[in-house]
């Protein structure tokens, strides 16, 4: 396969790099449309493909960049990343760190918060779905077994952190309002991204609860959690046990694991 | 080859279309699933898939195999198909007869292969491993294209025809695709459709194109043409009640208006095959 692997090797550094001489003497002219022509049909639907999925993965990014200036920063993104991936649907995981690096976007850190909020909503998405533990679950262990358990989160459960108010925007967007025509106001916190069925959901995390989500995101048990939350606030306990009822209310938790170690 | 029952009228199945094909009792025998866009974790494709899976014969249709690129087979990818298989369980999994990228690039296009002896020994191998691994035959479909190799030695329906004949696998006939590719390299399409064997043909697919002043794009955004109908109506009377689907990947209208053009492949069937209920 020598010969077809060379073949294949220089029609695609043609698509990605746009280099003519790749594929000099490569074509064979059967009429009609030049061979020129013809191969641009190829050079064309690659970026317009690539472009097109980041387009559809996201929409308030578009909305925010325009339609214009998003295609030229989609068309920098297609000619620095070659897709490894066999589902079109994971090629865009890198654009929130592409506009936080590229000269024209870096300046405009919003950008990359949008992309990076939509990615995460499309992770969530995606993930894996499993039962929740319930509150009976819980209540059914004796409250000393609490500290050495282990909380396994769900595969949706996703935490950023943001420093303006992309996910508000990103609502009224949603809801068809032109949200993009302002400089977005500064709100820096930290926040939830997660499923309950199909439906994808998100809020903001106080910093206690952040940090003890932290705890169990690294496998930490509840008891760990509970030390971090008794370095931050009063009444660790008890705000640990109404984290905890909230957590199970959302799904956040799909198990339950017995750590040997305390 | 065994004659295998026809599964009659199906749909590509479109995520705007989900809840349509649920709620409703339409005129549709079956539908096939892109392979790709059901290899996720859980979520809400994999959700209709399974419900839809319970009411309808579906098909799996992937674009990533790239039976003819020269990187290995990904076997995460083969493992995930036949995930997606047991959990599915399609009638039959097809792909395309082409490369998609090298060096563990995907182009995310059908890239046409170059109709050598060097590379139909290269995909009669693959096929054999990939039919192995799934423990099934597959179908290997003919894609539209807009470039002619200087090397090929022999003609596209040659090389779809020996890769058939020689891996033992079936074909997904894209009438489209044959009309496409004819009007591009300048061949007559009945020349292609003629040298096909009955019965490697398992699926027919049509869909819709964009012509250009001296070329044509196989771009699945319009209904289907004129011509590709009657070129739909040769392949039946040469292959038979082979199953019909009908392709639409961009201005996808609403599920009744793609039933409606469905209609028309039944009717063209059974005026071809002489009575009612054609497939």
């Amino acid at each position: 396969m020598h010969r077809l692997r060379e073949l294949q090797e220089r029609f695609q550094r043609y698509l990605l790099d746009a280099d003519e001489k790749a594929v000099d003497g490569m074509f064979a002219d059967s009429g009609g449309a030049d061979v020129a022509v013809r191969r641009g049909v190829y050079l064309d639907a690659y970026r317009l493909r690539l472009v097109g999925a980041l387009k559809a993965d996201y929409p308030a990014l578009l909305a925010a960049l325009g339609e214009e200036r998003f295609t030229r920063i989609g068309r920098e993104y297609t000619a620095s990343t070659p897709s490894p991936y066999f589902n079109l649907r994971w090629y865009g995981g890198g654009l929130d760190r592409h506009l936080k690096s590229s000269p024209d976007t870096a300046a405009e850190p919003w950008l990359a918060e949008v992309a990076a909020f939509e990615w995460a909503l499309m992770a969530a998405f995606d993930s894996a779905e499993s039962n929740s533990l319930r509150v009976e679950d819980l209540a059914a262990l004796a409250p000393e077994r609490w500290p050495a358990m282990q909380l396994v989160l769900q595969p949706c459960v996703r935490m950023l952190r943001l420093e303006f108010e992309v996910p508000k925007l990103w609502k009224a967007h949603k809801a068809g309002e032109d949200v993009f025509g302002r400089r977005p106001r500064a709100y820096p916190g930290r926040w939830l991204i997660w499923r309950q069925g199909l439906e994808t959901s998100f809020r903001t995390l106080e910093p206690e609860e952040a940090v003890a989500l932290e705890v169990l995101a690294a496998g930490g048990t509840f008891g760990q959690s509970c030390e971090r939350l008794d370095e931050l606030c009063e009444n660790a306990a008890l705000h640990a046990a109404s984290l905890l009822k909230r957590w199970l209310q959302d799904g956040l938790i799909m198990d339950l694991r017995h750590s040997t170690e305390r | 080859m065994e004659a295998a029952p026809s599964l009659g009228f199906g749909l590509g199945l479109r995520t705007v279309h989900y809840e349509a094909v649920l709620a409703g009792d339409h005129d549709v025998d079956w539908f096939e699933v892109l392979s790709e866009n059901y290899m996720v974790d859980g979520g809400k494709p994999l959700y209709f898939l399974d419900r839809i899976a319970e009411r309808y014969a579906v098909v799996m249709h992937g674009v990533s195999l790239s039976i003819g690129g020269t990187d290995p087979l990904n076997r995460q990818y083969l493992g995930r198909l036949k995930a997606l298989a047991l959990r599915c369980r399609p009638r039959w999994i097809s792909d395309h007869l082409c490369w998609t990228g090298v060096a563990h690039t995907n182009l995310h296009d059908l890239m046409p292969l170059p109709y050598t002896e060097e590379a139909l020994a290269h995909v009669v191998e693959r096929v054999g491993a990939v039919q192995d691994f799934l423990g099934r035959r597959i179908l290997l479909e003919n894609v539209s294209s807009y470039v002619s190799y200087s090397a090929s030695v022999m003609r596209e329906w040659e090389f779809l025809r020996e890769v058939a004949e020689r891996a033992d696998c079936e074909i997904l006939l894209d009438v489209n695709n044959v009309y496409v590719s004819g009007f591009n390299h300048g061949f007559e399409p009945t020349t292609f459709i003629d040298s096909i064997p009955v019965g490697r043909v398992r699926q027919i697919h049509l869909a819709g194109h964009s012509r250009h002043a001296d070329y044509i794009v196989d771009t699945h955004d319009h209904p289907i043409a004129d011509p590709v109908w009657d070129l739909y109506e040769a392949a039946i009377r040469r292959f038979g009640p082979v199953a019909t689907m009908i392709e639409r990947d961009d201005h996808i209208p609403a599920l009744g208006e793609l039933v409606g053009e469905l209609d028309k492949a039944r009717a063209i069937a059974a005026r071809v095959l002489g009575h009612a209920s054609a497939a």
